[in-house]
């Protein structure tokens, strides 16, 4: 993102042959923005081998049968059960998903490293799933990825049990989203035997409790990794902060107080601290669009067994329409959440399993794939939160008076949701990357961003081998449409910004949405339209048509709002007319109550999330 | 040791249940592993890790049945037996027993697991029956075993929170109690094992038994759930009377 590029220019419409098969872009980073529905594929829940559905069950057992009884023990801090726990999950298996076999891991796919998180979250335990999730993510890949032969050893077989449990410490008081701004510094002392590292890490989670820490430093102006033992001399914790929710972790600021680091525990190589920490945050993201995904979840089931009870004007506040609304609207975004975050690692996954495993430069590839996909982790990451985020609301609101009070799990819900939006990077951090990338990718060219700029220009609504008749014809068209006015946009701001546009928030933000809503849109069609038919796909027809309608929603009015700012003011009129001319063709008006009116219904009818 | 665990797979408690003309609705039930027969495999299991022994889980069942063959293989058995039969629901328990014995009479094995009862039909005859037809000793709501140098001993639940500790001679086929153990969780690793484990299938006809009628079904229903309630009237010494008399007898407070 940061690095400057050069706008190739010059290239008329005759170069720009169609490709006729886009398909062949399956497994790279963004293809959904420019493969057509007809040629694009999604992984999705209903994907799951036999295996994966084994580890789904056994991860669900423990969660439900060990940490959810204790789950008023976790709410405060319970240092000694917690770690209880996070070893017993490391007895499980559930801590060396991403860690070689010979380093006491099993190396599966990112795919089962999201299942386990989904079903472990069943335990309904924000607090735990923090911990652990913190340790499986940022804690251990950064020593899987860049660690050495030694460092592997000593290190990864100890996090692959749970004897040691990591953390991660990136951000500094003076340094947030801009990490490379921080200002702990090392030097190596006169023996050549260690760093001495000075500064402080704050809102480190598992910071109080792990034993090992990979963190950052600049050695004169080299931005470095290293990984400091709880044991080295000068490593200080600070007191555990008073957390607004997930009050069962541990949250603390690390001091590095004329800290003594062996040098042979430097992480990578001098100065690559920055790609180590970027890197390791991406696969935090997708996986935090999952644990959000399956929060949703369980506020659905939470708030619907409590309306079921729960009587107003004798009878049951579940009869009563807005509250249908609300329940209707809870099942869409988890379903949303769901689709965007498994279609990432489907996608990375894909592109994984063509690697050679065997070849040094395995997890260097490896990283490139998930860094390719940063679009996505930053889409699942952003559904994911704000979904839970909605739900989690509409929980409160479904309890009524109760959801104010403690004594009730909504109120709780509500507090340990908000951290969502803002770790692994803000919301807001991931509108840039996602505005930023998507110009990058267009810009250098590592998708035929701009060819299809130029051919929608041309054509707008390509025709699609799907069959007339196909009962999702009308979305279809609302989704090639969006695609090419989402390239439009770009293409606009392109124009307006050159590469400037990854500084301009008032724009980029907008065409972050658009590209959020129409991912919505492409996998949760593609993700239904793969289905077999059956109850299943019957189920999820209503779903996945409110989903495409209210995105849509969002997404003109997006464009609504950048038309007018970027367009001369001479021209606004009739980029507007233009579009909305299109849009108005399409002759797109479900019958969205009806739609809800389905999906509640089914809910009801299940008792709870039923799309998996 | 070579034990030998029965295990069968039934509708989960909180599965719905539909029923017309007297026949479950089998597509739309959730199929779980029988829980009584998750301490039965533990305890095999546990025994196992003891004296190096080797565990065979055996299930009757259609195909769908593989799946507590995976669990249980996933839990640590090593390897299993599963005996394709796509309706035992109107089979006696003797009928199945035979089954089973023709099956597995010829695999030596030192002790047969069952769990005390399925939670389906709940017949709780499996394990007898086949201890029976093996001439193998037997012991019903076994709550703890102990085994020494080919010594067994099991600790029977009685009646009224009694227990009593006995001897039973090898082989043996043993119920085992719910709650007697705390079974496991099956590992990552071990659910990735599954697949390198031999399982011998069998469809039950290959067997060449003949089998006698079985059960007809009459009728099948759903248990009324709705709660009753009994006015007690009259004057209060009637009242009085009326209600020790129901606690003592009816609820029998003791």
């Amino acid at each position: 993102m940061s690095q400057d590029v050069e706008i190739k220019e010059n290239k008329t419409l005759d170069e720009f042959t169609k490709l006729q098969d886009l398909s062949s872009l399956e497994g790279l980073g963004g293809s959904f923005l420019v493969c057509p529905l007809d040629q694009y594929n999604v992984f999705s829940k209903e994907n799951f081998s036999e295996e994966q559905k084994m580890f789904a069950s056994t991860a669900q057992d423990f969660a439900v049968n060990r940490i959810k009884p204790v789950n008023d023990q976790l709410k405060k801090l319970n240092k000694d059960l917690s770690l209880e726990l996070f070893k017993e999950a490391g007895d499980l298996g559930f801590l060396g998903i991403d860690i070689p076999e010979q380093y006491g891991g099993m190396e599966l796919d990112k795919t089962t490293a999201a299942i386990v998180v989904d079903y472990l979250s069943a335990c309904e335990c924000p607090s735990f799933m923090v911990t652990l999730s913190a340790h499986t993510g940022i804690g251990i890949l950064p020593i899987v990825w860049y660690g050495n032969e030694d460092q592997k050893k000593k290190y990864l077989t100890k996090f692959a049990t749970g004897e040691w449990m990591g953390c991660y410490a990136l951000t500094e008081p003076n340094a947030g989203s801009d990490a490379l701004a921080g200002e702990t510094t090392a030097y190596l002392n006169d023996e050549g035997t260690h760093y001495i590292l000075n500064g402080q890490k704050i809102y480190i989670t598992n910071g109080s409790w792990a034993e090992v820490c990979i963190t950052f430093a600049k050695v004169g102006d080299k931005y470095t990794s290293f990984i400091v033992d709880k044991t080295c001399e000068g490593f200080v914790i600070g007191a555990e902060e008073k957390k607004m929710g997930i009050k069962g972790s541990s949250t603390v600021t690390l001091y590095f107080e004329n800290c003594k680091v062996p040098v042979e525990n430097m992480l990578g190589k001098l100065g690559q601290g920055g790609a180590i920490a970027f890197n390791s945050l991406y696969a935090g993201r997708y996986k935090l669009g999952i644990t959000t995904a399956a929060g949703a979840k369980y506020t659905i089931k939470c708030a619907y067994d409590f309306a079921l009870e729960r009587k107003q004007f004798s009878r049951s506040i579940t009869e009563f329409d807005m509250l249908k609304n609300k329940f209707a609207q809870m099942v869409v975004r988890t379903f949303e959440a769901y689709t965007v975050s498994y279609a990432t690692t489907g996608s990375i996954d894909f592109s994984i399993s063509k690697l050679d495993k065997n070849s040094d430069d395995y997890y260097e590839k490896m990283q490139k794939i998930i860094e390719d996909h940063a679009i996505e982790a930053s889409i699942a990451k952003i559904v994911g939160s704000v979904s839970l985020a909605e739900n989690a609301d509409d929980g409160v609101q479904i309890f009524g008076g109760a959801g104010f009070i403690e004594e009730y799990p909504a109120a709780q819900i509500y507090r340990d949701e908000r951290i969502n939006r803002i770790f692994e990077g803000t919301n807001e951090i991931n509108k840039l990357i996602i505005g930023g990338t998507f110009l990058k990718k267009a810009i250098l060219e590592e998708l035929p961003i701009r060819d299809q700029i130029y051919h929608r220009m041309e054509d707008y609504l390509p025709a699609l081998t799907f069959s007339g008749d196909h009962e999702l014809s009308s979305e279809i068209s609302v989704i090639e449409l969006s695609r090419s006015l989402m390239l439009d946009m770009l293409h606009r701001l392109i124009l307006k910004y050159g590469q400037d546009l990854k500084n301009e928030q008032w724009a980029l933000e907008p065409l972050a949405d658009i590209v959020v809503c129409f991912s919505v849109m492409q996998m949760g069609f593609a993700r239904y339209n793969q289905l077999p038919d059956g109850e299943h796909k019957k189920r999820m027809n209503c779903v996945v048509k409110y989903s495409i309608y209210r995105n849509f929603n969002i997404l003109k009015e997006r464009i609504n709002m950048l038309v007018p700012y970027i367009c001369a003011n001479s021209e606004v009129g009739d980029v507007m007319d233009s579009i909305n001319q299109r849009i108005n063709d399409l002759k797109y008006i479900p019958d969205a109550i009806a739609l809800k009116k389905s999906i509640c219904e089914e809910l009801y009818k299940h008792g709870k999330y039923y799309l998996g | 040791m070579k034990i030998c665990v029965l295990m069968k797979q039934v509708a989960s408690e909180d599965s719905p249940l539909s029923i017309s003309n007297n026949i479950i609705d089998k597509a739309s039930l959730n199929l779980v592993t029988n829980e009584p027969d998750s301490y039965a495999l533990e305890e095999a299991l546990l025994i196992k890790e003891k004296t190096n022994g080797e565990v065979t889980i055996c299930t009757l069942g259609p195909e769908s049945s593989q799946q507590v063959i995976k669990d249980g293989l996933a839990k640590g058995a090593d390897k299993a037996i599963h005996i394709i039969c796509d309706n035992t629901e109107t089979m006696s328990s003797l009928d199945i027993a035979k089954i089973i014995t023709k099956k597995i009479q010829n695999e030596n094995f030192d002790l047969i697991f069952s769990g005390l009862q399925s939670n389906d039909y709940g017949f709780a005859q499996l394990g007898i029956i086949i201890s029976e037809l093996l001439d193998y000793s037997n012991a019903c709501l076994v709550m703890g075993t102990e085994i020494n140098e080919n010594k067994l001993k099991i600790k029977k639940e009685l009646e009224n929170g009694w227990f009593q500790w006995s001897e039973l001679k090898l082989p043996a086929s043993l119920s085992i109690q719910s709650g007697i153990n705390q079974p496991r969780y099956a590992t990552l690793k071990g659910i990735m094992s599954v697949k390198n484990k031999p399982v011998d299938k069998i469809d039950f006809s290959e067997l060449g038994l003949s089998l006698n009628a079985g059960y007809t079904i009459d009728e099948i229903s759903i248990p009324q759930k709705s709660k009753q309630t009994q006015m007690i009237e009259g004057e209060v010494d009637d009242i009085v009377s009326q209600l020790t008399d129901i606690l003592k007898n009816k609820i029998k407070v003791s």
